[in-house]
């Protein structure tokens, strides 16, 4: 499903509109009129709430079995995969959800379900993005800077225009003139440009006369289509290039490693819409343990998504042969018989030489795993010694031989200190957290987050109507 | 005579600034351009724009150079409602979050409004900084309770240029001490601002007003430490626009500011060196064409000198697309970023990078970079093989 | 027996007597809490004799017949814990609990009294003193149920983080945190480290950050002393450590290098001499090449370090100190060579083993932090550098390469380095409820280092 949102100006927590849709087909859209005022905000939420909690909960019930040793789990088949143009709609819509999913009585009238659930979601996808290597929720312009090599500095790496612009500049086109073009001409949001909201200002205020202070759809519905067709026509470019990237993306084929990702990320998504169906609330935030729980998690993820990029794709082991955390060259030698003592007992270790293109320095006893193998048991550094314009490297397996254990004779053969099994055993971490890890004075209950849902709404005020605009920023 | 001629010299100066300036676009010093130089204060022509009192964000407007700036109405609007917000009711929503904040009673602490009753201009912020330098001297006389300022105004000499800054609000007599206070109005949730790096900027800014009142109670013989290191945010919490009050100690960021004023140079020292003629007036010039002015801008960074690095320039100065664009005919490195073009010393090109990334003879200047790029260059092409360049050069 | 003519005490009476006074007064503090859920913090600068403090801390907790765990982030770190204490106290019980493959050397393990027994067995037994690493005493507390202890001693307190801490906490309910406030913080590969920077929760502060952070009437002791540094290395020291003040145990003069005449025929080594001579005399040079563009792992910089070391043994280097009678002449591994990246770190070990000098320790400061070597020869982290950033400006970086040394350091930079500092320091974001900024605050160390060290400055 893509997302794509547009704010109001200045305003975290207000969706002046939300696309959503399958990413090659036609979106709806949600516009509230004025997003501040809340009748009219859930009001025009809710059926975003709607289709997103639908096919979220659909997405959760086509379960399949995994077994692992003794233990068999029932995970989603796939989960719902959110596709939006960048980062910062990832954390508009984890604002988002934060608020809706927190959303406080009013006047002894709940909130409707649907939208505290929708939150609920939302924020799950919003904390779920941290994970590296996760594809849940997919903002484009990580997913195509991480993909492609271009001139663009990091910082003009976030705009989803220019990032396409370079991959595919068009015929004759230089790409860098094709990207500065696009940053030119592209809006892509979440945050409206001062031109967008000029316009926004007008219509809102033009809207908000008109209606009175009604919110009755009966209403509000006639008198919203010159803010939605505003809303449409800023949607639909970015609609668009979320679709062209897609596809284009889809076109290349998905590493080995993606599979064992996402089912991660399936089994993430199953806990979490289990909690939710079952009633489950979450904290605003984490206490220590469930910090620390995510802590190694998030590392953890981190270092088999470094290493199975690099394993998979070898212009991503460039950088590390360059660092020195891995060495590739030709296999000259291989002693699968070589046996060596352990322990008083003579036992079965293979032993491999392995002539470098360059120069490298290893320490013995360094650990390196074949790439072939990098779920495997490493080899050892024996010795490296210079040999011809490199190095003649002498490594030993640290277990018995095996055919996928063992590269060719005369072949190319990469080794590295990436891994994929991870390494480290769980923190040991107690419910109760010691008294160590408790304040003295327990910290003061939270606030609604939609305590100010009350106020009027702020007027809006022009740049020109101000005498330094910049001091508001 | 020695004292006419000297400020007949001081005079030619200023007016040589204004020649450089001519008519474009005017911007005098306060803490958000004071922060965006500090990002840009390497690269000779911000300096010279800055000392000059250019705005760089808008000379190119109307050029297709002009970057996008300015800000959303509801943002401004929001901003405009939560000040408003802080001073309805006699104050009554700052006197709050002062007192719970600073666990001092504000309650009835006399809040004194510099915003009304001034001139908009020069001498009504001139007045300002003295009323508010007043006040702040009460401070050693120990006052029974704090005081309260709204809109004071500092005053500081920024490369030779008086400059008035404005602080959102100061609290005078609060255990003994000045704080000054800033106010933002995007929101705190959950105990965090939803924009990382503005807490950052406004940290910064906070303690250029602490900076700057120290300076003015040394200027009238008080212990500038009666100027607290730690400063006040107030920012609105979850939605809405109902204040909270941050209390954050900025003692490291009233160093780097202090390093930062230092850093401006003195109009004398610029005006000295400028070649004649240089301006931006004609960079300026609505009326000519496009080509006419970035030619006008690229006569300027070449007799002045320009450093371009992408992650600094793009978000502080208004000639950032017309540098990367210079950069880019170039072949310059550094349209990739700082880190790309740190990892280069001594290749001047892409082309060149490309070249010596298959294995061409590298010159003096580039021989420490050109081991690891050829290396890297047979790396790449072993992991993804391209076809070879169209065009060969000859050897 | 008193000896006519006894050469006087190598130790600066007042120092050390500040500094027992210190231990003391942590002791008693330690002493009158166990039973409590307390903790004492004793901060200590570089070379502080910290681990001796914690053994003899042991020892007097021991003498009180209470159960004790000791525990440190590494492997490595316990080993030589328990080393510590066969050596100060021959014979004493001591249970090493360890996970799967990391034993103790069996040297160390043959020593009377030690044991490494399982986690089990040490529950069962109720082992009196108990030493693991953080990890593996969490994993014996939750699985095992192994505590019970009366004080829990964390040694490298500063190093541990805020999870591992939780981890281990229930142990003992009084704690002694020990640790080294200058060196490297907790270091994490996240994307976004400071996620959860300024809250309680955050897993990433340091040990001693959280308790101080629940319970800031923690007590903090500040030892006043350094054993391994001289007192002309002190003054740079103390650039790491503001509000922490600190003096050497040794007097001055105690310590002594000396180095034969640079001899004919080395002219082309004159300035490498005289930056020997000046490290000799003043226990600190300062080494610059010209400025120049130059990549990270700079082969010109990495040429002069290795002259430097070779030189060092050519002329016969020999030392003196309050643990030595006489000089005795400095080995290869004696001498170490700090450096901030590993590519540094490779390009040099090459060029050291193939001059010989494989017996020369060579690694990043995250590798050193705990050690001591007789000489050390800094790659400065701003060598070369154009700009400044939160990386090369670490005072935790500099402040390792800079204090693992009993006689001499010498460092090697660019003469363009110091006017890096002249500039403006990179803006820094902020965090509620967290003040700190280890930006600035290695800007403010950098600034102060490059100072002091302009005496000994040295052209290449």
């Amino acid at each position: 499903m893509g997302i794509v949102m547009w704010r109001l100006g200045g305003e975290r927590f207000r969706a002046a509109a939300v696309a959503w849709g399958p990413v090659a087909g036609p979106f709806k859209i949600a516009v509230a009129g004025e997003p501040r005022n809340r009748d009219l905000y859930f009001h025009a939420l809710a059926p975003f709430a709607t289709d997103l909690s639908t096919a979220v909960r659909a997405a959760a019930d086509d379960r399949v079995a995994r077994t692992r040793g003794s233990r068999t789990d029932r995970l989603p088949a796939n989960g719902l995969q959110l596709v939006v143009a960048n980062r910062s709609t990832v954390g508009a819509l984890g604002l988002l959800g934060r608020y809706l999913a927190y959303l406080s009585d009013r006047s002894g009238v709940s909130p409707d379900p649907n939208l505290m659930e929708a939150g609920k979601h939302l924020r799950f996808y919003a904390r779920h993005s941290r994970t590296p290597g996760q594809a849940l929720i997919v903002p484009l312009d990580r997913l195509l800077s991480e993909h492609w090599a271009t001139l663009l500095s990091p910082l003009e790496q976030a705009n989803l225009a220019a990032l396409d612009a370079q991959i595919e500049p068009g015929r004759g086109v230089h790409a860098f003139e094709a990207s500065a073009a696009a940053e030119r001409i592209a809006r892509i949001g979440p945050e409206p440009t001062e031109d967008i909201d000029r316009v926004t200002t007008e219509l809102v205020e033009a809207f908000n006369e008109d209606r009175a202070g009604s919110v009755d759809p009966a209403v509000v519905t006639p008198l919203l289509e010159p803010i939605s067709a505003h809303y449409r026509a800023l949607v639909e470019p970015v609609w668009a290039l979320i679709g062209r990237s897609v596809s284009r993306e889809r076109g290349l084929p998905a590493a080995p490693s993606v599979a064992g990702r996402f089912e991660s990320d399936r089994e993430a998504f199953g806990r979490h819409v289990d909690w939710v169906s079952d009633g489950g609330r979450y904290r605003t935030t984490d206490t220590p343990r469930q910090a620390a729980m995510t802590l190694r998690r998030l590392e953890q993820a981190r270092s088999r998504y470094e290493a199975e990029r690099a394993i998979e794709d070898p212009a991503c082991m460039v950088p590390y042969l360059l660092d020195a955390d891995a060495i590739r060259g030709t296999v000259t030698n291989l002693n699968e018989d070589h046996r060596t003592v352990v322990r008083v007992r003579a036992v079965q270790r293979p032993l491999l030489t392995l002539d470098t293109d360059d120069p490298i320095v290893l320490p013995a006893g360094k650990k390196l795993w074949w790439t072939a193998a990098a779920h495997d048991a490493p080899w050892e550094v024996v010795s490296v010694t210079r040999h011809a314009a490199g190095s003649r490297a002498v490594l030993m397996l640290t277990t018995v031989a095996r055919n996928d254990r063992l590269p060719a004779l005369r072949g190319r053969a990469t080794f590295s200190t990436l891994r994929t099994r991870s390494e480290g055993f769980p923190l040991a971490l107690a419910t109760a957290p010691p008294w160590t890890h408790q304040p003295e004075r327990p910290p003061a209950a939270p606030e609604p987050i939609d305590a100010g849902d009350a106020e009027t709404p702020a007027a809006a005020v022009d740049g020109s109507a101000v005498a330094d605009p910049e001091a508001y920023r | 005579m020695a004292k006419r001629s000297r400020s007949g010299r001081t005079t030619s100066k200023n007016e040589a600034l204004a020649a450089v300036r001519g008519n474009a676009p005017k911007a005098s010093p306060n803490v958000r351009r004071l922060a965006a130089f500090a990002k840009v204060h390497s690269c000779p022509t911000a300096v010279l724009a800055f000392a000059a009192g250019v705005d760089s964000n808008r000379v190119l407007t109307g050029t297709r150079l002009e970057m996008p700036f300015g800000q959303s109405p509801f943002a401004i609007g929001r901003g405009v409602a939560f000040e408003n917000l802080l001073r309805q009711h006699g104050h009554a929503e700052l006197r709050r979050v002062l007192t719970e904040g600073l666990e001092v009673d504000f309650a009835l602490a006399p809040v004194e409004n510099l915003r009304q009753g001034f001139q908009p201009n020069r001498t009504g912020l001139t007045m300002r900084a003295s009323v508010t330098k007043n006040h702040m001297k009460e401070i050693v006389t120990g006052l029974p309770r704090p005081i309260v300022l709204d809109g004071a105004v500092l005053r500081a000499e920024v490369g030779g240029i008086t400059a008035f800054f404005e602080a959102d609000e100061m609290a005078i007599g609060v255990g003994g001490e000045i704080l000054v206070g800033e106010n933002k109005s995007w929101p705190v949730v959950d105990g965090r601002p939803t924009d990382a790096d503005a807490l950052g900027s406004a940290l910064d800014q906070a303690a250029t007003y602490a900076l700057l009142g120290r300076r003015t109670l040394a200027e009238v013989g008080v212990d500038p430490d009666r100027v607290s290191g730690d400063v006040v945010i107030v920012t609105p919490r979850n939605t809405g626009l109902s204040p909270v009050l941050h209390r954050q100690n900025v003692d490291g960021r009233i160093r780097r500011i202090e390093r930062l004023l230092a850093a401006v140079p003195a109009v004398s020292d610029i005006a000295e060196d400028l070649p004649a003629g240089l301006s931006f007036d004609p960079v300026a010039d609505t009326s000519a064409d496009d080509d006419a002015r970035l030619d006008a801008f690229a006569e300027i960074t070449d007799q002045v000198g320009n450093v371009y690095e992408p992650g600094s320039c793009l978000t502080s100065c208004g000639f950032a697309w017309a540098c990367r664009e210079c950069a880019f005919g170039r072949g310059d490195p550094a349209v990739a970023g700082g880190s790309v073009a740190r990892a280069l010393p001594g290749v001047a090109t892409l082309r060149r990078v490309s070249e010596l990334g298959r294995g061409a003879p590298p010159s003096v200047a580039e021989a420490p970079a050109a081991g690891p790029i050829a290396r890297a260059g047979r790396l790449y092409d072993e992991a993804v093989p391209v076809p070879a360049p169209r065009r060969r050069r000859p050897a | 027996m008193i000896r006519a003519g006894a050469a006087p005490s190598p130790f600066d009476a007042a120092v050390v007597d500040a500094a027992a006074a210190v231990q003391d007064e942590i002791r008693r503090d330690l002493l009158a809490r166990v039973g409590e859920q307390a903790a004492v913090v004793a901060a200590a600068p570089a070379g502080a004799g910290k681990s001796y403090f914690v053994v003899e801390t042991i020892g007097h907790l021991r003498e009180q017949d209470l159960r004790v765990a000791v525990v440190a982030p590494t492997n490595e770190q316990v080993h030589s814990l328990v080393e510590r204490i066969t050596s100060v106290f021959p014979g004493t019980p001591v249970s090493f609990v360890h996970a799967q493959g990391r034993a103790l050397p069996l040297a160390i393990a043959a020593r009377p009294g030690v044991s490494q027994p399982s986690a089990r067995e040490a529950r069962d037994n109720r082992d009196r003193l108990v030493a693991a690493t953080i990890d593996k005493l969490a994993d014996a507390h939750l699985r095992d149920g192994l505590g019970e202890f009366d004080v829990l001693v964390i040694d490298e307190a500063y190093q541990a983080d805020a999870a591992r801490y939780y981890t281990a906490a229930d142990v003992a309910s009084t704690h002694l945190l020990v640790g080294d406030s200058g060196q490297l913080d907790p270091f994490s590969t996240l994307d976004d480290p400071t996620f959860w920077r300024g809250g309680a929760e955050d897993p990433l502060q340091t040990a001693v950050g959280v308790l101080l952070r629940n319970h800031p009437s923690t007590r903090v002791h500040q030892l006043p002393i350094t054993r391994r540094l001289d007192p002309r290395a002190v003054p740079i020291a103390r650039s790491f450590y503001p509000d922490h003040h600190f003096d050497a145990a040794v007097r001055p003069g105690v310590r002594q290098l000396r180095l034969d005449r640079p001899g004919p025929g080395t002219r082309s080594f004159a300035s490498i001499d005289r930056a020997l001579n000046e490290a000799a005399d003043h226990g600190w040079a300062y080494v610059t090449l010209p400025g120049a563009a130059v990549v990270m792992a700079d082969p010109a910089t990495a040429e002069v370090m290795l002259n430097l070391v070779t030189r060092l043994i050519a002329r016969t280097a020999r030392a003196t100190c309050e643990n030595r009678r006489g000089f005795e002449v400095l080995r290869a591994r004696d001498i170490a060579v700090a450096v901030s990246h590993n590519d540094q770190k490779d390009l040099l070990r090459a060029i050291f083993d193939d001059a010989g000098l494989g017996a020369v320790t060579v690694d990043t400061a995250n590798r050193l932090q705990g050690l001591t070597y007789e000489v050390v020869v800094a790659w400065h982290p701003l060598a070369g550098a154009t700009v400044t950033d939160a990386f090369h400006l670490d005072p935790g970086r500099l402040c390792v390469m800079l204090t693992r040394h009993r006689q001499a350091c010498i460092l090697v930079g660019r003469d363009t380095d110091r006017v890096l500092l002249d500039g403006v320091p990179p803006a820094t974001p902020g965090y509620l409820g967290w003040d700190p900024d280890p930006v600035l605050d290695g800007w403010d160390a950098h600034e102060l280092v490059f100072e002091l060290l302009g005496p000994h400055h040295v052209t290449a």
